[in-house]
């Protein structure tokens, strides 16, 4: 009598999106090029991510690594760590999945034009900054250097490595590499990716910080860009919480005052520094 | 004050009966033990609910069901769910239409934060589909419901608005007021409906007056003014009353769920043994458990039952009131009677303010 169950557009519908192409980057991580059905773009900004559904497990969020200029599909890069995600290994090319997004705020790229620009990544922490970096190389004049550190725990862990090459080839990129353990093979720097800032002298001042890995690493980092004197406004972190409704509303990645699924998960660290 | 008519009970009745034949009519029913639940009822009688305290679970339960379907979805034929098949998923969206009968004031403060929450950034369509046809009849408290309410000092022992209408006892009559113009066409159904006498203006100043003295004593169990609470749970960030209260509270979740201005959820899919068809759910999560802030790879961001209580204080105060100018706590002491540790927040913000040095300024 009193009750109409309605078929309508919810902020929780998925949306069909299909698996055009996937490629292992690593044991345990799988890079996947997603197309939605409708053909519509994600229209997302570096920084932001998605809600990854298999329908009958769950959901997971995943941050996008393709930049926004790439139009015909978006990609993603899975750490299969999950439920879902260790699903999503198995899926084949044509296979589908669901998607909602993107959510959250991306990094602000509007203090670093005109300015040196520094990445630091750790680990899986590539992945959402690739989108930034090949957004500010896309963009390469706006820009003054742009100095990249990325660290892993060994050769065989890292991601990108085609891409990875290509940066440490194009004269524009100043492209430093470490791994915290290794064999005699290795050409790069051992050690935490914070042992590579001596290798460079910045320019604090006019320099802006993309910082993204595990906790641990943005600790020692910002201490590092702190000491030199990147403001606290310069450099930027993503963070990673359990985001599970996307849109600030199931309380699981809150920190402090902030829904990091809603206002960031990109922060500037003056932000972090005051939930 | 709204707009005030007095109507017979009995008038009142017939009207809410009526509504009752195309919407569902809910209100307090005793379940003994001196424990309320808000329940189907047929007609207004409810209201008469004696000694009626906060029910178990607040109205909340209505817009936010303690388990609601979000996705609908099923596997074309000859294919199984989660394994990379084409799939067809529908939104779920319930809305009934409802009469809430007797809401205390310390509820109707509650949904108000509740819709602000739920409104915030991305309106949530499930919980507003049910809010939006919900009919809110809110009840006045004349004196505390026990000893340990603390609404007086969270200002929740009146509303303003967030109801329909709002009752007050008045013998046979309810003194009535309205806050909406849905609840002026309810009146609009009753019959001799009446305005309020001078002698019945008389006995409102008197009774008002006498409600502010039953409310005063309430107003002190917190030693500080609500507005202080933010600063004061920051400033006391550090403080070894968290892990005192840490080691007592057992981290089981029940202040979360019979919480009034809780709203979080945890999201479950649930398929049938064949993995052909399934269903999204969202569930009543609460920051106080284990699992709360674990995420993908077993890094729990608050793992310590003190960090989950400070957190759960700290949401409370800090952020609803930077992000709303509200303190998202009613006062209706839900929290305290189902602890099974008798943990209760008036005490922990006065144990704060006393350790801080007193110094409220």
């Amino acid at each position: 009598m009193s009750t109409a169950r309605e078929m309508r557009e919810s902020i929780y519908l998925p949306e069909r999106a299909q698996i055009v192409e996937k490629k292992r980057m690593t044991d345990d991580e799988t890079w996947y090029h997603l197309r939605f059905e409708s053909g519509r773009a994600l229209g997302h900004d570096p920084g932001q991510f998605v809600e990854v559904s298999l329908l009958g497990v769950g959901e997971a969020p995943i941050s996008v690594t393709s930049p926004p200029s790439m139009t015909d599909g978006f990609e993603l890069c899975i750490r299969h760590v999950g439920n879902v995600t260790d699903r999503l290994r198995d899926l084949e090319e044509g296979d589908w999945l669901g998607i909602r997004g993107p959510f959250g705020r991306g990094f602000d790229i509007e203090p670093a034009r005109g300015k040196d620009v520094l990445f630091v990544a750790g680990g899986l922490g590539l992945v959402p900054l690739r989108s930034l970096i090949k957004t500010v190389l896309e963009n390469r004049e706006d820009f003054r250097r742009v100095i990249l550190f990325y660290g892993t725990r060994s050769p065989d862990t890292l991601l990108y490595e085609e891409e990875l090459a290509e940066w440490e080839a194009d004269p524009d990129v100043e492209f430093h590499l470490t791994v915290d353990m290794t064999d005699d093979t290795w050409k790069h720097n051992v050690g935490v990716v914070t042992s590579l800032f001596p290798r460079v002298s910045l320019d604090p001042e006019e320099t802006v910080a993309y910082v993204c890995g595990p906790d641990i690493m943005f600790r020692f980092v910002v201490q590092q860009t702190s000491r030199l004197g990147i403001s606290d406004e310069n450099t930027f972190l993503s963070l990673e919480r359990r985001m599970k409704c996307g849109v600030g509303k199931c309380g699981h990645c809150q920190e402090g005052s902030v829904y990091v699924c809603r206002e960031g998960p990109c922060f500037s660290y003056a932000e972090v520094k005051a939930f | 004050m709204n707009a005030t008519k007095v109507v017979s009970k009995r008038a009142f009745d017939v009207m809410i009966r009526a509504l009752g034949e195309a919407s569902e009519l809910v209100a307090p029913v005793s379940r003994g033990y001196d424990r309320f639940s808000f329940a189907e009822v047929e007609d207004a009688s409810a209201l008469q609910c004696e000694g009626y305290i906060p029910t178990i679970n607040p109205p909340k339960k209505y817009f936010l069901p303690a388990e609601e379907v979000l996705v609908e979805f099923s596997a074309p034929d000859g294919a199984t769910l989660g394994s990379g098949s084409e799939f067809r998923a529908d939104a779920v969206v319930d809305s009934p239409t409802r009469v809430l009968l007797g809401v205390r004031t310390c509820d109707i403060r509650a949904i108000a934060m509740s819709d602000r929450a739920y409104a915030d950034t991305y309106e949530d369509d499930n919980y507003f589909a049910k809010r939006e046809r919900a009919t809110i009849v809110g009840l006045s408290c004349l004196e505390p419901c026990d000893d340990h309410a603390f609404c007086a000092a969270m200002g929740a022992e009146n509303a303003e608005e967030g109801y329909d209408l709002l009752l007050t006892d008045w013998g046979d009559s309810w003194m009535v007021s309205v806050g909406t113009e849905r609840g002026d066409e309810m009146l609009a159904a009753c019959d001799g409906v009446g305005e309020p006498t001078a002698e019945d203006r008389e006995q409102w100043a008197s009774l008002q007056s006498d409600r502010r003295a039953a409310f005063a004593p309430v107003a002190e169990k917190i030693s500080v003014e609500k507005e202080r609470l933010p600063d004061l749970v920051d400033e006391g960030e550090g403080s070894s009353l968290w892990t005192e209260y840490g080691d007592l509270c057992l981290g089981c979740g029940r202040c979360n769920m019979v919480c009034p201005t809780c709203f979080c959820f945890d999201v479950e899919d649930e398929v049938s043994l064949d993995r052909t068809s399934g269903e999204r759910k969202r569930r009543w999560d609460g920051c106080t458990l284990l699992e709360f802030a674990l995420v993908a790879g077993d890094e729990n961001f608050r793992s310590e039952r003190k960090d989950r209580l400070r957190h759960k204080l700290y949401h409370k105060t800090r952020s609803t009131f930077d992000r709303y100018e509200e303190i998202f706590c009613t006062g209706c002491a839900r929290c305290f009677r189902t602890c099974l540790v008798d943990i209760y927040h008036p005490d922990m913000y006065n144990a704060l303010e006393e350790r801080l040095g007193g110094d409220s300024s």
